[in-house]
């Protein structure tokens, strides 16, 4: 008897042992969980004060997900954060470890690899309210799903690749308001995930949206800043250098405008004097905005202008501007323009297009247009043969009519529904107002594109330049149609919208 | 419809060049993404990329430089990068900005082989 008593109690020895071995452990695990925990809170709170850039955020966020991964033992994990310019859209800055496809995309078929995963996780946009982490970004509710092979919400075909056994969904929210989702998936160990481990990640994600909300505000702030900043220096520099004053021509009527818009553009016009008889004619684009627009704008003007001078083909002097444009931009900033020579004794202006919005004739007597478009790519991007293919092009202003120039921001005005202004509609205005001064023609495409995007600041540059052969006998000649309703169905060439 | 999306197809055997369809629109808001997804399918070392633009609405002057730098990156590996079926009013893009004379456009897959020098 003693000695089976004897085992007993050995058993029960051992038993409590370990169990207080156990609880010594757990305690210690306890212990330290709590202190990461205080840790990671510390450092959120710390680094919320201090992160000023959403740069640095990414960086704290990555810590962040490696803690909840770690205390976890997730499998993997990830962020899912709403984009400041496309609020109903989460992107994941962070993934960590083989993250599997929590949603239905199109881009499914390409992910038979692992390692494609954590890189499409990373690219991947998700819609808020499209499959469980758009659900939970939606509902602002987190979910603790245990079994996921039998939970209905969790995507079946997701499972193919990375098969889903437990998952942590926790919305960062402040304020009533979801920024993010905290993703945790597989339990390595002891799985599957439990309450303890949600109410972690719940608790790192609350703090998370104090921070997040913190550099939000602050990024705000000086992203207003910034851009007022920008746009005012931008302003001033471009308004500079456009002409102060239109050049008096006997022949000739011109007249230009150009009006940034809010994000300012690069858009520019400028008259240069290439000898006693000729003047030379240019309209830009450049595609980049802000600063870095108006300073590529400026090199381009100043190389015009100095190849301009004494240089009768319009094709050299684009070409040499070319290629000082494709060592100074930087690589995909691109610069589309049309430049001429007129000759002002005969009124033909000789041009080529780098890649610029047709040139538009407009015929006085009836307002029929004809648009030019010679071939020639954009300035900036590719020297030689491919450059060379400019054309050149000819267009008298005596006998086919007045010359309009005007950049895709015109074509491109939006009004609220953001529909186009529109070729069509500038043609119709053009034609409505064949035979007037350019000036007035000017003021007409403007009012119009008032009418249609209503009083605001056009989201591109407009900028337009009309030539025109001054016609001595114009004012008694009676050729200025006062409505020109009369002139026949007008064949515009094939153009539909443009860039 | 999505105002954006990429579909990027496997790679088959058999077949030299990777495909992808661009849906949407190009702008601003999408380049980025496009961009950093396209890099990282070329990071893998694929030499020839199908781009089919058949159901591309839209394209910026951000759009268009996102395809100026692929093809830039592609031919500095003699690789090359084709366009499939642009829309009228994207092909009128390209032609205005002149990108007809840099860009391979073709209409049909069966001008493939041609367009890849294969």
């Amino acid at each position: 008897m003693v000695w089976i008593l004897f085992i007993f109690l050995s058993v029960a020895a051992v038993a409590i042992h370990r169990q207080r071995r156990a609880i010594l452990a757990l305690t210690y695990e306890l212990g330290n969980r709590e202190r990461e925990k205080n840790a990671v809170f510390d450092f959120l709170n710390r680094t919320g004060e201090r992160i000023t850039t959403s740069l640095d955020v990414t960086g704290t966020l990555q810590l962040v997900v490696e803690f909840l991964q770690d205390a976890t033992k997730a499998d993997a994990a990830a962020i899912f954060l709403r984009q400041p310019d496309e609020p109903d859209v989460l992107r994941a800055p962070v993934v960590l470890g083989f993250f599997p496809p929590l949603h239905r995309t199109t881009t499914e078929r390409l992910l038979a690899k692992r390692k494609f995963l954590a890189e499409r996780a990373r690219h991947d946009t998700i819609r808020i309210g499209e499959g469980i982490v758009g659900r939970v970004a939606e509902l602002g509710k987190g979910m603790l799903i245990t079994d996921a092979e039998r939970d209905e919400r969790v995507p079946r075909e997701a499972s193919e690749v990375i098969p889903i056994k437990d998952l942590i969904l926790a919305p960062i929210k402040i304020r009533g308001e979801t920024l993010g989702v905290l993703v945790l998936v597989n339990k390595r160990e002891d799985g599957p995930f439990s309450e303890s481990d949600m109410s972690l990640v719940t608790a790192i994600a609350d703090q998370a949206a104090v921070m997040l909300d913190l550099v939000r505000l602050y990024d705000e702030f000086t992203a207003k800043q910034r851009v007022e900043q920008q746009l005012q220096v931008a302003k001033e520099f471009q308004q500079m250098l456009l002409p102060r004053e239109l050049p008096r021509i006997e022949t000739i009527e011109v007249a230009g405008f150009s009006q940034p818009a809010l994000e300012v553009g690069g858009d520019y016009y400028d008259f240069i004097d290439v000898d006693e008889h000729h003047l030379g004619v240019v309209i830009a684009d450049v595609s980049g905005k802000g600063v870095p627009g108006a300073l590529v704008m400026a090199s381009v003007r100043a190389s015009l202008r100095a190849e301009a001078r004494g240089n009768l083909s319009p094709r050299e002097v684009l070409r040499a501007t070319n290629a000082q444009a494709v060592k100074d931009t930087k690589r995909g900033v691109f610069i589309t323009a049309t430049y001429g020579v007129l000759d002002k004794r005969t009124g033909v202006f000789r041009f080529a297009r780098a890649g610029h919005d047709p040139l538009v004739v407009v015929r006085p007597e009836d307002g029929e247009l004809t648009l030019h478009e010679p071939n020639g790519i954009a300035l900036g991007l590719m020297e030689g043969e491919v450059f060379d293919l400019l054309e050149e092009s000819e267009v008298s202003l005596k006998d086919d009519g007045a010359i309009v120039l005007y950049t895709d921001g015109v074509v491109e005005a939006m009004d609220e529904q953001k529909r186009l202004y529109g070729d069509a509609r500038l043609h119709e205005v053009l034609k409505n107002t064949a035979g007037e001064p350019p000036q007035a023609v000017i003021e007409a495409i403007n009012l119009d594109i008032e009418a249609f995007a209503g009083v605001r600041e056009p989201h591109d540059d407009i900028t337009i330049v009309v030539l025109q052969w001054r016609r001595p006998a114009a004012q008694d000649a009676a050729v200025e149609p006062e409505s020109t309703g009369g002139a026949e169905p007008l064949e515009t060439p094939a153009t539909d919208t443009g860039t | 419809m999505k105002s954006y999306d990429l579909l990027i197809h496997p790679a088959e055997d058999g077949t030299p060049f990777r495909r992808v369809d661009v849906i949407g629109t190009l702008d601003s808001h999408t380049v980025q993404g496009f961009e950093q997804s396209l890099h990282s399918l070329l990071d893998d070392g694929i030499p020839r990329l199908l781009l089919n633009i058949e159901q591309l609405t839209y394209i910026s002057s951000a759009g268009i430089s996102a395809l100026m730098g692929l093809t830039h990156r592609l031919r500095q590996t003699n690789g090359e990068l084709v366009l499939l079926k642009p829309t009228e009013k994207v092909y009128r893009v390209f032609r205005t900005l002149g990108f007809t004379n840099i860009f391979k456009i073709v209409d049909s897959d069966t001008e493939l082989t041609a367009a890849f020098n294969l």
